[in-house]
């Protein structure tokens, strides 16, 4: 029994663990961050916070969340000029989001990541993205369904990502790309609506660690496409028709069941190129003239062939900004390893030859002809 | 030590040389690894095994030359009395060592990665209290305990395999682009994790088995050791790109999982070092068996326990004098010649002399 006690004892003072106590009560969980560049080349960050308001009538407590924002010269510099503005510790270990403006991000993005690396207690599970203008603005908007700024922002990219306008990938999974000199990254591109919304307007295409140019939500599937990253649905509205008087009849929009993807890498005298072929089988969602059995064969040419042009146009788009989001470089290095190195590492992508062919084949129309 | 108290099978003797060997070098061997062979990382982790191997067959030859005497018996029987006894003191003092090294390495990580704000000295006393307590329970219950223990190691394989899902496998391309002298110094990043098979060397009378089987035990046990290694090493080189991202990250493998969040469980990295922290203290406690038990057969008195509270008190000053990652290298380094001293040079010495002056145990059957 004494030695019961004792042991009891000896228990209760060695496993309490009092010195890193991180109490809920005390903390500020922060949602979203945003890196900003401020018009003084000052950094500036925002945090947005949830705020959780006594339940009135209704059985639930609602969630708004509130902005803060202070200049300083790197991210914890700022924070800690944020916390003495709040009361409670701000915690950034629930993070799920980080947010760049345009002016931080054509600099340089991995600076201001480095914090949320080396801080052991900060989630590598956030999702980054780019906005357009100032990060910090978006943060401010006030939707009008969805009182919780971050829940709305987040709702707005998952349905992207169902979508296929954006890939699904975390600052974790991002920094091996990002360092990786074969291979650049890709990010949700977001904008502030006047009506106090955020829309996802497609990708931001990154060199390196710099933001260099965007593509259209429909470009940007196509590129996942590419990339063979197809989320849930993966939709397209395309133009088959012309003689039809009224507008809407000339259109048809499907959505992607089975994606193949064949690439295959070839160096020929020190020249690289590259040959990218996507098969995919699409389901018609949409078509008011009708009729698709019959007309099937010529559909599957006609949208094979805009297909295979908007990919061309894409991939001009990628190779004039430098943006090499398939690992072209990384695949050089695992498979021509002795190319590579003679190979200007920077402006390698630029001079690989594409040859892409998209082949679409229709399998289904829905439940009417 | 009594005999009779103290039966291991040849199965537990398999699950002892694993936790043996499993330590605290796991978290980094990949870091490690990757600095020196890059990508070819995985390929020294294998040759690291195989040349365990070759140490280990060295090392049972000469425990089936003395099938009844552990090593702290063997030293005095074929050098004499007193080269015997002061290669007793030095094994003691040098299990002492590495066992501190140990210690501090882990409390470092657990400062670094779970406990900013707590002592360091806390972290080591209770993971010291909690090994004196294993190892003072006798042997066999200490092979109990490691065999208990050993599914834990399923675990942390599981959590890594489910990071495989990012993973990029084409990092680990072109393979073998590194030559034969590189990726064999990568080998020798990895031997250093590989260590404590030396356990072998003490606990072999014990084992109630055929030398045949104590030597298929012993493979076995190497064997999961190295592919397991391999393993770890292979899916951090996937994971990581190998030239920056793996050299910035010290514990590539804590990284790997913190990533994650499943349904009722964020930071996976915590969880992950509290089944990791059993692990290391197999190992601690496996040091501070031997060093104890060799303090103890210097002298007259055979009771290894009572020695165990000096040596986790000297383990611990020894631990508390590294604070700076400077001082670990340093630690290391000096501790880099006296591994091949006491693993590989001594134990192949006595395989030698007792050939050549045909010294052998007298095997009497009873």
């Amino acid at each position: 029994m004494k030695r019961k006690l004792s042991t009891l004892f000896l228990l209760c003072i060695l496993l309490t663990g009092c010195w890193d106590q991180h109490l809920m009560k005390n903390a500020i969980l922060v949602q979203i961050l945003s890196y900003d560049l401020s018009e003084d080349e000052e950094f500036l960050l925002g945090v947005s916070i949830p705020i959780i308001e006594e339940p009135s009538g209704g059985p639930q407590a609602l969630v708004k969340s509130e902005t803060f924002s202070a200049k300083g010269l790197t991210p914890r510099e700022s924070r800690k000029k944020i916390a003495r503005e709040i009361s409670g510790n701000l915690d950034t270990s629930k993070n799920k989001l980080i947010l760049f403006g345009e002016q931080i991000a054509v600099n340089d993005i991995y600076p201001t990541l480095d914090v949320i690396w080396r801080d052991p207690r900060n989630s590598l599970g956030a999702t980054l993205g780019i906005v357009e203008g100032r990060a910090v603005d978006l943060l401010n908007i006030k939707p009008k369904h969805q009182s919780n700024v971050s829940e709305y922002i987040q709702d707005a990219l998952t349905s992207a990502e169902e979508n296929t306008i954006i890939p699904n990938e975390t600052i974790q999974t991002l920094a091996s790309e990002m360092l990786d000199p074969g291979e650049d990254i890709v990010l949700p591109h977001l904008k502030r609506n006047d009506k106090n919304s955020a829309v996802v307007v497609g990708l931001a295409l990154m060199n390196e660690r710099k933001y260099a140019g965007s593509l259209s939500p429909q470009d940007s599937t196509l590129l996942l496409l590419m990339k063979d990253k197809k989320g849930k649905f993966a939709r397209f509205t395309k133009k088959v028709n012309d003689e039809e008087e009224f507008n809407i009849n000339n259109y048809i929009s499907f959505n992607v069941q089975h994606l193949k993807r064949k690439l295959k890498i070839q160096v020929k005298n020190g020249l690289v190129s590259v040959k990218l072929n996507l098969d995919l089988k699409v389901n018609i969602e949409e078509y008011p003239k009708g009729d698709v059995p019959k007309q099937i064969n010529r559909l599957n040419k006609e949208l094979s062939e805009e297909l295979t042009n908007d990919a061309n146009r894409v991939i001009k788009t990628l190779q004039q900004l430098n943006c090499d989001p398939f690992g072209m470089g990384r695949r050089l290095m695992a498979f021509h390893p002795n190319t590579w190195e003679m190979l200007d590492k920077k402006d390698y992508f630029k001079n690989i030859e594409f040859t892409t062919n998209v082949k679409v084949d229709i399998i289904s129309h829905g439940i009417v002809m | 030590m009594e005999k009779d108290k103290n039966k291991v099978t040849h199965k537990q003797l398999v699950f002892m040389i694993i936790q043996a060997q499993i330590g605290v070098g796991i978290l980094s061997l990949p870091h490690d690894v990757a600095l020196v062979a890059k990508q070819d990382g995985w390929i020294s982790t294998l040759i690291a095994g195989a040349i365990s191997q070759v140490i280990i067959l060295i090392i049972w030859g000469l425990c089936m030359r003395f099938p009844s005497f552990s090593l702290y018996q063997i030293l005095p029987h074929l050098l004499g009395k007193v080269i015997g006894k002061f290669l007793t003191l030095s094994y003691s003092l040098y299990f002492m060592v590495t066992g501190s090294l140990v210690l501090a390495r882990y409390s470092d990580i657990i400062d670094k990665w779970i406990l900013p704000r707590t002592p360091n000295w806390i972290t080591m006393v209770l993971i010291l209290i909690t090994c004196i307590y294993i190892v003072s329970a006798g042997l066999t219950s200490i092979a109990r305990f490691y065999v208990l223990v050993s599914p834990i190691l399923f675990l942390l394989l599981v959590l890594i395999s489910y990071s495989m899902k990012d993973a990029n496998f084409l990092y680990i391309l072109p393979i073998g682009s590194h030559n034969i002298s590189t990726i064999l110094k990568g080998s020798k990043e990895a031997a250093f994790s590989m260590l404590g098979f030396e356990l072998f060397l003490f606990i072999h009378p014990f084992v109630q088995s055929s030398g045949k089987n104590k030597l298929k035990s012993f493979t076995t046990a190497n064997i999961f050791v190295t592919v397991f290694y391999t393993f770890m090493v292979f899916a951090s080189l996937v994971y990581f790109e190998t030239n920056a991202d793996i050299a910035l990250t010290p514990e590539p493998l804590l990284y790997m999982i913190k990533a994650y969040s499943f349904q009722v469980l964020e930071r996976t990295d915590l969880f992950f070092l509290s089944l990791w922290l059993i692990i290391v203290a197999t190992s601690i406690a496996n040091w501070l068996f031997l060093s104890a038990w060799g303090l103890a057969s210097l002298g007259r008195k055979k009771k290894y326990t009572a020695f165990l509270p000096l040596v986790a008190g000297f383990n611990l000053v020894l631990a508390l004098v590294p604070d700076q990652e400077k001082d670990f290298e340093n630690f290391n380094q000096f501790l880099g010649p006296t591994h091949y001293i006491f693993i590989v040079i001594i134990p192949f010495v006595l395989l030698l002399l007792s050939i050549i002056l045909s010294k052998k145990e007298e095997v009497n059957k009873v």
